[in-house]
C-alpha cells in the first residue's frame, strides 16, 4: 500500500495535478486538492466541492495563520469573486479549476484574506493542520510563500526554506493588469 | 478644463473610453508581425491560440495606479500625477474624501489588494507599449512546428508552459520571447 500511495503521489505530481494523497490512519488514500483564495472566492482544480466542505487556509501575507474554513457554495461572478472579473476570469480558469465562496474563519479577527488552501477528500476535517499542509508526506510542515508576478501573484509550497527547497505546488492568480513585480529571478 | 472628481464615475468612463485590448492589430508596428508569424507557425502545426489580452490602455493603468495608492494610504492624494486626456481630480480637499473617491474606483476596477501589499498596479509595461501578448496555446501529444529560420522543431505538449522552454524557443526565434513568472505572457524582451 506504502508502494501504491507514493506511486500515485508522484505520478499526480509529475502530471502537474493539483491534488496530491497521503494516507489516512486506516491506510485509506487521501487525496488533498490544492488551491489558492482571495477574500472569500477559493480557486481549485477540484469540480463538484459541495456545501459545507471543509477547507483549510493558510494566510501567506501576514501570520502563516492555518484555519479552517467551508465551501458555501459555486461563486458565479465577479462582484462576488474578483478572479472572475471579465479581463482575468479565461486564464484564472484555465486547467479545469473551478471557484467557490467559502466562509470566513470565524477562529481570529485579523485581516485574513488571500493564500493557499487545501480541500480533502471525504469531508475529512479530522487531520490536524499540520498534516494537511504536508503535501510531500515528509512528516514536516511545508513552507510557503507568494511574490507578485508581472501580472499576478505566484503562490508556492516548499518542502523547506522558499526559493530554496523543492517547489511541491505552484499556484497562480493572474489579475490581468500590469504590477510591479518582486519574485526572485529564475 | 474642469475636472472631475475621483470615484465610480471614472470606472465607468474608463470601460467607455480606455479599455484593453485583446487584438493582434494593437499590438506595436514592429511587434506585430513577429506575434503574428509565431502563431501562424503553431496553428500550421496544430496548436490551437486563445488570445488573451494585447495592447493595454496607458489612461487606464494611470487610474488603477493612482486609486490604489491613494486608497491604500501609499501617498497623499495631491502626489498623483497629471495625465493628458484624464481630467481627474484626485484631491478633493480633505484626506479621507480622496480616500473614499480612491476606494470607489479600487472596488470598482476590482483591483487587488492584500493588507500589506506593496504591488501597486505599474504605470509603465510591454503590454502598455504594445510589445507584450498573453495568450493560451495547447495541444494534444507532440506536434512539429517550424522556427523562423525554417528548421521544424518536435514540441510536446505540457499542462505548466512555464516549464516547456523547447516552446520558449520557438517563440524566441521569431522574437516573442516567454517570462516565464507569468503563464500566459510573452514579449519583445522576456519581460
Amino acid at each position: 500500500m506504502t508502494k501504491f500511495v507514493v506511486f500515485i503521489s508522484l505520478a499526480m505530481t509529475i502530471a502537474g495535478c493539483n491534488s496530491l494523497v497521503e494516507k489516512n490512519t486506516q491506510t485509506k488514500v487521501l487525496t488533498k486538492h490544492v488551491g489558492w483564495f482571495y477574500d472569500r472566492c477559493l480557486v481549485i482544480k477540484a469540480p463538484n466541492l459541495s456545501k459545507g466542505t471543509v477547507v483549510t487556509l493558510v494566510d501567506v501575507e501576514a501570520t502563516k495563520n492555518m484555519l479552517r474554513s467551508k465551501i458555501i457554495a459555486p461563486a458565479k461572478n465577479a462582484d462576488e469573486c474578483s478572479p472572475l472579473a471579465e479581463d482575468r476570469k479565461d486564464v484564472n480558469s484555465e486547467g479545469g479549476k473551478s471557484f467557490y465562496l467559502i466562509s470566513k474563519p470565524t477562529q481570529t479577527e485579523a485581516t485574513f484574506n488571500f493564500g493557499i488552501a487545501v480541500v480533502l477528500d471525504g469531508q475529512n476535517d479530522s487531520l490536524p493542520l499540520s498534516e494537511t499542509f504536508d503535501l510531500n508526506n515528509d512528516g514536516v510542515l511545508d513552507s510557503f510563500s507568494f511574490c507578485a508576478t508581472s501580472e499576478g501573484i505566484s503562490f508556492d509550497v516548499w518542502s523547506a526554506t522558499p526559493y530554496k527547497s523543492k517547489n511541491i505546488w505552484n499556484g497562480y492568480y493572474y489579475l490581468g493588469y500590469d504590477i510591479e513585480s518582486n519574485c526572485p529571478e529564475g | 478644463m474642469a475636472t472631475t472628481k475621483s470615484g465610480k464615475y471614472w470606472v465607468t468612463w474608463a470601460n467607455t473610453h480606455a479599455k484593453n485590448s485583446s487584438k493582434i492589430d494593437d499590438l506595436d508596428a514592429t511587434f506585430k508581425p513577429k506575434v503574428k508569424d509565431f502563431i501562424k507557425a503553431l496553428e500550421d502545426g496544430g496548436a490551437t491560440v486563445k488570445v488573451k489580452a494585447t495592447k493595454r490602455n496607458k489612461k487606464r493603468a494611470y487610474l488603477f495606479h493612482w486609486s490604489w495608492k491613494i486608497y491604500l494610504g501609499k501617498c497623499k492624494a495631491s502626489d498623483a500625477t497629471k495625465l493628458a486626456g484624464v481630467d481627474i481630480k484626485w484631491d478633493h480637499g480633505d484626506a479621507e474624501k480622496s480616500k473614499a473617491g480612491a476606494k470607489e474606483m479600487v472596488t470598482g476596477f476590482k483591483l487587488a489588494v492584500p493588507p500589506k501589499s506593496v504591488f501597486a498596479p505599474s504605470m509603465t509595461s510591454n503590454h502598455i507599449s504594445g510589445k507584450a501578448i498573453d495568450m493560451e496555446i495547447t495541444w494534444k501529444g507532440k506536434i512539429k512546428v517550424k522556427k523562423k529560420d525554417g528548421t521544424e522543431v518536435l514540441v510536446d505538449f505540457k499542462s505548466n508552459v512555464k516549464l516547456n522552454t523547447i516552446l520558449h524557443s520557438i517563440g524566441a526565434s521569431y522574437g516573442v520571447k516567454k517570462l516565464v513568472k507569468d503563464a500566459p505572457h510573452w514579449s519583445s524582451d522576456g519581460k
